[in-house]
């Protein structure tokens, strides 16, 4: 019905173009036409942030943006956050920490705790609860994910490195 | 969870937005951070068939302090704001709202011109303009006019912007020595809408007087309230505890809210009662020098 | 070699997950990432009446809409020749008890409703289309007509004369009626010194997991073999049950359960879009997919809890309960086949809790109204009964002027009693409550906080402290049920001597691969990661009851246990051949068989394997081939007949938690704030803390929620209130409290791991602990509570009631409030006067 736009966006530095339907969300064309099924849907009412990615070096729920508006951006999604195939540290120790059971949260978690420490890399823990509360689990009881995002920041200062 | 099919404009200049929204009027729904209107068109309860998407517009998102007064441009984001270095010091009721608007992936990309245009009886910003007096610039293609703050809002999601025009800056004052402000917020859960919320904006003397007040509310009514009552009840008073606890009634006289799963009408205007009187320390405190943090209902 | 028996035991240790690696790297692939050629997209109509007739459903504007394939309404499927009506679940039969008791109702609903509609979100009609976009636009397409008939939201209102029916054809609407007794309740009410009455409600909740559910169904038209792809917790009873509905001859289905995100028992049910899209699959021969909004999951998947429980306590002035009588009644919502019976039956059983209460009757009424389906969820009926008797005995408590964890003691079932028989039946394993409430007040420091209470209250200020008790039976078996009494797992070990087992459950984040690969790994002395867990899919798996009821601590894990001995056992046997020395001399590790007594005499694991597989002529007469067996192992511990008073032991075992809560209210707003909260956690013998660790963690969220935050209120036309994740306030990480928590071990006796069940517990405590608090933190004022959540709005309310015993001036947490911090400045002015 209505006319398609093309759209040129990077996603975990790969350029992707297509030309989408204005109202096809974000996270669909995620998932559906660039292929990355990590990130998912919790809910649709941009409440549990299950959607979170990276837009421009900010934290964004994908089910709440048009795939239109990303046009020209850089996004970074959880298949984005290990390099060769080792694990990212936050990756690392969320591991550790057993700050995931069903998983169906987890990526949007590592989203926002990367978005966190890439803006305080010495967060508090008030800072790290600050830093997670647009994000629902209803497995884990939240904090062993905080003490992962804890542990993922020191782990980031000791090798002196960004997220 | 899937929206209905719409037509879709980028533009580029205000110009351009405000012809379309002349053109298409009741059919067009401007675009700006998306974090009101795309939740909306989700479930379908918002159906455009005309998106203008006024994202790409440059030079409206900015935060600065020009002569000490404190100049937002519509497009800038609520993170934006919190960003500004000078935000908690001179104008801590504003810092207070925005920190609680939602949480921080909705900060990142919600406008403040986004946020008020929508005019969501729970809006933050909007009891922020009317707390801090502010005067929202407001343009189109046929040119450009101020409104006032307690002009601004007429009713439910409704402003007086034309059918063609778009906020473009938000001015909020320089702080008077003295002043300070706090912004109390009663929420179910955090991230959640307000069951009700309190900005106070208060100027003392030295011998602790209170000069002027200004009280504001959001989710109290079917806009944000200015408890105008209230405020001029305080006024040129000493902030005796008797005082205070008068002008909490009078600041929940002014409320209308509404009975929802938040709370019945008589909870919300009695947690009004309780957020001022909590709102009304803290600007004390902030007035003497003290950094406080809000301890949002807490 | 290794170096003794015990060392590098992994069972016990809190290692990491295997499982991890690939949800971390956004590699793990949930139902609604399933994706196959020709696939297409379905989109359901849910009703927007709570109860109304159905005049007319029309779907010609949706076909008409490009991109639309095809669209259903109830009465077209109806026709459907091999379409019945949807299986019962999960009871099978009318009696599957065989006594007469339960007496059940039940309904023949289809995969869309046909006659009427009784509940907001029932299925009305169905859109196929080439994306969820367009089938969401015909939806919009659709016209329907309903008659409204007045809505029946409260179970009083549906059994008063009179009320309208929900089902005609009952001539009630009572779907279930169940009585249960044990000793003589009319005697201990004579003897008793006091008869206490009260009415408690235990509120509607909903589990919400993350993930909401999905289907994607295959139908393969030659062979009749159906694939489906399903968020379910129970892969092979689906599997019967939709043959079971869908009577095509030489249908065959397989259910695959890909990772789950979250079940709960939300996902332990048989709901009508299993049936529908894969009906829809037959009839259009394309695959056809459905991703559950949340928004529908708020109406269309099962809630719990919500119950009235008249209840009657018989008891001595010392604090002694001599009897209870309990009247319960659940609202049902409609009558749809989820499970939600099974639960009600259960609160029934459990309502004697911790306590050695010998003389008890209880009476289940399920009443259905227009409210979306009861179904399972964590805790599953014992949940409310906790709350209950926990507040049951603060009320008691209070009665009698004693501090309620001296009742708590007084009525424990002692340690020595155990394996105790309780009123209703059950065999409870084990357990040191006493001990354990004891602790959890000492890490509490109890004491300190009632002095701290005494000067809060000198103030006028609000402080409370709770305490509980609640035991969660685990691994439930019920006859005439899909819960039938076993946990099947099938075990091999290849040519390579890597093993692979295929347990008969579903992981909904449980760590269950991680689990089974600690014990296998001990048992055939072989590498955790050598090992491969494959479960949720109803063919390549054993046939078995599923994931429910906190059962694989239980009796996954024993399946496991006995299966890697099975298989160790013909492990050796194959060796003793080859090593020509009786298996007994055998040992088996490190990749090794040797003789104990002389370690050189010995053959790689690798060469018993490939002897077995391939090198058949010398394996012993009447020996298999391979290494490969199926084991079922049978629950512990229970009966599966009930006696004619009810009387039956569904559970096998008998995980519990003791819990303190110091709570502090602010009566302006009614909010709280937990200053203390202890938890001492009972779960036997623990496989990995660090999974035990989670999951009551997780526990225990669910139970703040529920405690505090969720609430699931319908108006009195039926239409729900909390439909959304904006009006259902399951907690952010904002609103869980520290905790401190410690563990007792007290273990199963029944099995060789001496594991329970551990991840329900947690969701039973917090009501009941933070009920008790905040009742006790408003004690001055009189103030009962009765129900959760306790929301400020709730609190609030009562302290206004109340409020002409209310004294004392309102303080702001702050501390100081404005005016006085103004008025010290001002005396601090004229002091500095010259």
């Amino acid at each position: 019905m209505a006319a398609k736009r093309r759209i040129r966006v990077t996603i975990n530095g790969q350029i992707y173009e297509h030309e989408v339907e204005p109202r096809l969300l974000l996270i669909d064309y995620l998932r559906d036409v660039a292929g990355l099924l990590g990130t998912h849907y919790g809910c649709d009412t941009t409440s549990c942030g299950a959607c979170t990615i990276i837009v421009d070096g900010r934290s964004a729920k994908s089910c709440t943006r048009f795939a239109v508006q990303a046009d020209g951006q850089e996004i970074l999604t959880v298949e984005g956050l290990a390099c060769d195939g080792r694990l990212h540290p936050i990756q690392e120790a969320f591991w550790e920490h057993h700050a995931l059971q069903c998983g169906f949260c987890t990526s949007g978690m590592l989203m926002s705790a990367y978005f966190l420490l890439s803006k305080n890399p010495n967060p508090t823990d008030a800072d790290i609860k600050q830093g997670l509360a647009g994000n629902l689990c209803r497995c884990t009881g939240y904090l062993p994910i905080v003490a992962a995002v804890r542990s993922a920041a020191e782990k980031l200062t000791t090798k002196g490195r960004k997220p | 969870m899937y929206p209905r099919a719409f037509e879709y404009f980028a533009v580029g200049t205000v110009r351009e937005a405000s012809e379309l929204l002349a053109h298409y009027a009741d059919e067009a729904r401007v675009l700006a951070g998306g974090q009101s209107l795309i939740p909306l068109m989700k479930l379908r309860l918002a159906n455009p068939s005309h998106i203008i998407d006024i994202g790409n517009i440059l030079g409206l998102d900015y935060v600065e302090e020009v002569d000490g007064a404190l100049h937002v441009g519509a497009l800038a984001t609520h993170a934006a704001v919190l960003e500004f270095a000078d935000v908690r010091e001179g104008w801590p009721l504003m810092a207070d709202a925005v920190s609680v608007i939602g949480d921080h992936q909705v900060r990142n990309w919600g406008t403040v011109g986004g946020a008020l245009a929508e005019a969501d009886p729970a809006g933050d910003w909007g009891a922020v303009i009317l707390a801090l007096k502010a005067r929202i610039r407001c343009a189109s293609s046929r040119g450009e006019r101020w409104l006032a703050a307690a002009d601004f809002f007429a009713d439910a999601y409704t402003t007086q912007l034309a059918t063609d025009e778009l906020i473009t800056e938000i001015v909020f004052r320089a702080p008077k020595r003295s002043s300070a402000g706090a912004y109390l917020k009663l929420e179910r859960r955090a991230g959640d809408f307000a069951v009700v919320s309190v900005g106070v904006q208060l100027s003392l003397t030295e011998a602790g007087l209170c000069e002027e007040a200004s009280i504001a509310l959001a989710a109290a009514g079917l806009t944000p309230i200015y408890a105008e009552e209230a405020a001029s009840f305080l006024a040129g008073k000493e902030l005796r505890s008797d005082v205070i606890d008068e002008a909490a009634r009078r600041v929940a006289a002014a409320t209308q809210p509404l009975s929802d799963i938040r709370g019945s009408e008589d909870y919300k205007r009695a947690a009004a009662q309780a957020l001022f009187k909590q709102a009304v320390e803290v600007a004390v405190r902030r007035s003497r020098g003290v950094t406080v943090e809000a301890a949002h209902g807490r | 070699m290794s170096a003794g028996p015990n060392a590098g035991k992994l069972v016990g240790t809190p290692m990491r997950r295997k499982e991890d690696p690939e949800i971390l790297l956004g590699q793990a692939r949930y139902t609604q990432d399933v994706s196959l050629p020709g696939m297409l997209h379905a989109a359901i109509l849910r009703s927007t009446s709570a109860h109304g007739r159905i005049d007319g459903v029309n779907v010609e504007r949706a076909l008409a809409l490009p991109g639309v394939v095809a669209a259903y309404t109830g009465a077209q499927l109806k026709e459907v020749p091999y379409l019945n009506p949807m299986a019962p679940f999960p009871f099978q039969s009318r009696d599957p008890f065989q006594k007469g008791n339960p007496t059940i109702k039940f309904f023949d609903h289809y995969c869309l409703a046909t006659d009427k509609v009784r509940f907001v979100g029932e299925p009305v009609a169905v859109v196929v289309a080439t994306d969820r976009y367009i089938a969401e636009d015909g939806l919009d397409l659709i016209e329907t007509d309903y008659e409204e008939l007045p809505a029946l939201v409260d179970t009083d209102r549906a059994q008063a004369a009179g009320a309208p029916l929900i089902y005609e054809d009952w001539g009630d609407n009572v779907m279930l009626k169940f009585r249960v007794s044990g000793g003589d309740v009319e005697q201990a009410f004579r003897d008793a010194d006091v008869v206490i009455k009260e009415e408690i409600h235990s509120g509607r909740f909903t589990g919400t997991p993350i993930e909401t559910r999905a289907v994607v169904a295959s139908f393969e038209a030659t062979t009749k073999n159906l694939t489906v792809w399903d968020t379910t917790q129970i892969p092979h009873p689906i599997s019967t049950l939709i043959e079971n509905t869908i009577a095509l001859p030489e249908l065959k289905v397989r259910v695959m359960a890909p990772r789950i995100g979250g079940g709960y028992g939300q996902k332990w049910s048989f709901y009508p879009e299993e049936v529908l899209i894969s009906l829809l699959a037959i009839l259009i021969r394309r695959p056809v997919k459905w991703v559950e909004t949340r928004r529908e999951h708020m109406v269309g998947t099962i809630h719990a809890r919500e119950q009235i429980h008249r209840i009657e306590a018989a008891v001595r002035k010392d604090g002694t309960i001599l009897g209870i009588k309990d009247h319960i009644f659940a609202n049902i919502g409609a009558a749809y086949p989820t499970g939600g019976l099974a639960s009600i039956v259960t609160t029934g059983m459990f309502v004697a809790g911790a306590y050695k209460i010998q003389n008890y009757a209880g009476e289940v009424t399920g009443v259905v109204t227009n409210k979306t389906p009861y179904g399972a969820h964590r805790g599953f009926g014992k949940s409310e009964a906790c709350f209950v008797i926990e507040r049951l005995i603060d009320i008691i408590a209070e009665h009698l002027s004693l501090d309620p964890p001296d009742v708590r003691l007084k009525n424990f079932i002692p340690p020595d009693d155990f394996p105790y028989v309780s009123v209703t039946g059950p065999r409870y394993d084990s357990g040191q409550y006493g001990r354990a409430l004891t602790k959890a007040m000492e890490l509490a420091e109890y004491s300190r906080w009632r002095a701290e209470q005494a000067r809060y209250r000198r103030e006028g200020k609000f402080l409370g402290i709770g305490t509980c008790l609640v035991v969660e039976p685990s691994s439930s078996t019920r006859m005439g049920s899909y819960n039938a009494g076993y946990y099947s797992v099938r075990m091999r070990m290849d040519p390579n001597g890597n093993v692979a087992v295929f347990p008969s459950g579903s992981d909904e984040g449980q760590g269950h691969a991680t689990s089974i690969s600690q014990l296998v790994a001990d048992e055939l002395s072989i590498p955790f990661d050598d090992i491969m867990v494959l479960e949720g899919d109803s063919l390549a798996c054993p046939y078995g009851s599923g994931s429910y009821s906190s059962r694989f601590s239980v009796v996954g894990t024993t399946a496991a246990t006995l299966a890697a001995r099975q298989l160790k056992e013909k492990i050796l046997n194959v060796a003793s051949v080859m090593l020509q020395k009786h298996a007994d001399l055998l040992e088996l590790a490190d990749g090794f068989v040797f003789v104990r007594e002389n370690q050189k005499e010995r053959v790689a694991l690798k060469e018993v394997s490939r002897t077995a597989y391939f090198s058949i002529f010398r394996l012993p007469e009447g020996m298999e081939p391979g290494l490969e067996i199926i084991y079922h192992y049978r629950d512990p511990n229970i009966e599966f007949h009930a006696d004619e008073r009810g009387r039956v032991a569904m559970f096998s075992s008998f995980p519990y938690d003791a819990e303190v809560a110091v709570v502090e209210i602010n009566p302006e707003t009614g909010t709280l704030k937990i200053l203390k909260f202890v938890t001492v956690h009972d779960c036997g013998n623990m496989l990995n803390p660090l999974i035990v660790r989670g999951q009551h963690l997780g526990a225990l969220a669910h139970g703040f929620g529920g405690a505090l935050y969720e609430e699931l209120p319908y108006d009195e036309n039926g239409q729900p209130l909390a439909a959304s994740f904006k009006d259902y306030f399951l907690p952010t990480v904002m609103e869980i409290p520290e905790l401190t928590f410690d563990h007792l071990v007290t273990p199963n006796p029944f099995t060789p791991g001496g594991f329970k069940g551990a991840g329900e517990t947690g969701t039973v405590g917090p009501p009941a602990v933070l009920a008790n608090a905040v009742e006790d933190a408003l004690r001055p004022l009189g103030i009962k509570i009765r129900q959760v959540p306790l929301s400020p709005m709730y609190i609030w309310s009562l302290i206004q009631s109340a409020r002409k015993r209310f004294s004392g001036r309102p303080t702001t947490h702050l501390g100081n409030s404005a005016a006085e911090l103004l008025e010290q400045e001002r005396r601090q002015r004229h002091r500095d006067l010259p």
